[in-house]
């Protein structure tokens, strides 16, 4: 059972880059792509306490793929959205289209 | 070939995985030092907001607590009759839980207060069959003083065998006459125990060779201080119990009470019996009296 209705900013943000990566969502590109889109700097501190926070509610599940060399040998830990992450992210976006119904983002 | 990141940054990440990523990014993308180190205290940073936020919860831990505090307050003013039954019964509780504990510790757990106290032992006699009656003045695992004398004399197993009778009280004379306890003990008692005089000396195995013949006793330290005021001069001098002129021979040291958990003010010679506890104990083979050590 989730713990909030709705989800937070960085939270929809990280989601929806897991969902864009698909099977290669892991820390490098999910960072690196929430960067070019967004066009702002995201920290790994931050990236990962919210990975961390999406786990604790269950919108997220996490997997250790091989050890590569150019990690040092470390392995990569892939992260995939779960169907109640979807469905946070969809109430969410509801709750928002709902809010915006009637109002001109340029005008306000 | 890859470079290699700042050693001490990489320290600061604890997650395996999330390292691997910092330094796949640091070498795929030519990242900086600088940059790697930012990374690094973002982690340590959220990490401590993490535990910060812990922190608070256990502030509002004690916040609650103080609520509590002011609630029991308010509640023991409203019914102050209830609050005195419960304060009462807590109190008797805790009474009597450090009454049974210093019991316990006298009993058990203290060492005896005499040097090399573990190799002092109690001895115990069993008596097989029904037909045993004895008038017992304890139980019937005391022993009577001809058992002693027997013990004592076919002891082939300790050192030495002394017995004692704990439960001596006496009167002592002066101008307010004042009840004592004090142990009734065999000449060898003090040796036996490994225990040496602060002051004066002890009784000798050969002083007691005859019933009434070594009217001496040695005091405490405790009584020595309490009831003769210290006395530097106390060796030599004569004092009166149960109407027995006794000349103190010796002062305990300070730590050394006897072996009972009640502290004994005075050691007598047993062999002063006969005139002190005016009895014959000694001769009655049927009388359970004496503890052996």
């Amino acid at each position: 059972m989730p713990a909030r209705a709705y989800l937070g900013e960085l939270e929809q943000i990280v989601l929806l880059a897991l969902i864009r990566l698909g099977d290669n969502a892991y820390g490098v590109p999910i960072r690196q792509d929430i960067e070019k889109r967004t066009k702002r700097s995201l920290s790994i501190g931050a990236l990962y306490r919210t990975l961390e926070r999406l786990e604790d509610k269950g919108f997220v599940t996490s997997r250790t793929g091989d050890p590569t060399p150019e990690r040092g040998g470390r392995a990569k830990r892939f992260f995939r959205a779960e169907p109640a992450g979807l469905q946070a992210l969809r109430r969410t976006r509801d709750a928002l289209d709902v809010m915006w119904e009637g109002l001109d983002p340029k005008r306000i | 070939m890859p470079r290699k990141p700042p050693r001490l940054a990489c320290f600061l990440v604890r997650d395996e995985s999330v390292l691997g990523d910092l330094i796949e990014e640091y070498n795929t993308c030519g990242r900086s030092d600088a940059w790697f180190w930012r990374q690094a205290w973002s982690l340590v940073w959220f990490a401590g907001h993490t535990e910060k936020t812990e922190r608070k919860r256990r502030v509002n831990l004690l916040s609650d607590l103080w609520i509590d505090l002011r609630y029991a307050v308010r509640t023991v003013e409203k019914s102050p009759g209830f609050a005195a039954v419960v304060i009462l019964a807590i109190a008797l509780g805790i009474g009597v839980n450090t009454a049974i504990f210093t019991l316990l510790n006298s009993l058990a757990l203290r060492p005896l207060p005499v040097p090399d106290s573990r190799r002092v032992v109690g001895i115990y006699q069993t008596f097989q069959g029904n037909n045993v009656s004895r008038n017992i003045n304890g139980e019937a695992s005391l022993f009577s003083y001809p058992e002693y004398e027997r013990y004592r004399d076919q002891n082939r197993v300790f050192s030495g065998l002394a017995a004692y009778y704990p439960f001596f009280g006496a009167t002592l004379a002066g101008e307010t006459p004042r009840d004592m306890r004090g142990e009734l003990a065999t000449c060898n008692y003090f040796a036996v125990m490994g225990v040496q005089p602060a002051m004066g000396q002890a009784f000798n195995a050969s002083d007691c060779n005859a019933p009434g013949l070594f009217p001496v006793v040695v005091l405490s330290d405790g009584a020595w201080r309490n009831v003769f005021a210290g006395d530097p001069s106390m060796v030599g001098k004569t004092i009166t119990l149960n109407r027995v002129p006794l000349t103190v021979i010796g002062i305990a040291p300070p730590r050394f009470h006897g072996a009972q958990p009640a502290a004994a003010d005075f050691w007598v010679p047993l062999t002063m019996d006969p005139l002190i506890h005016a009895g014959d104990s000694l001769k009655q083979d049927n009388l359970s009296w004496l503890v052996l050590v």
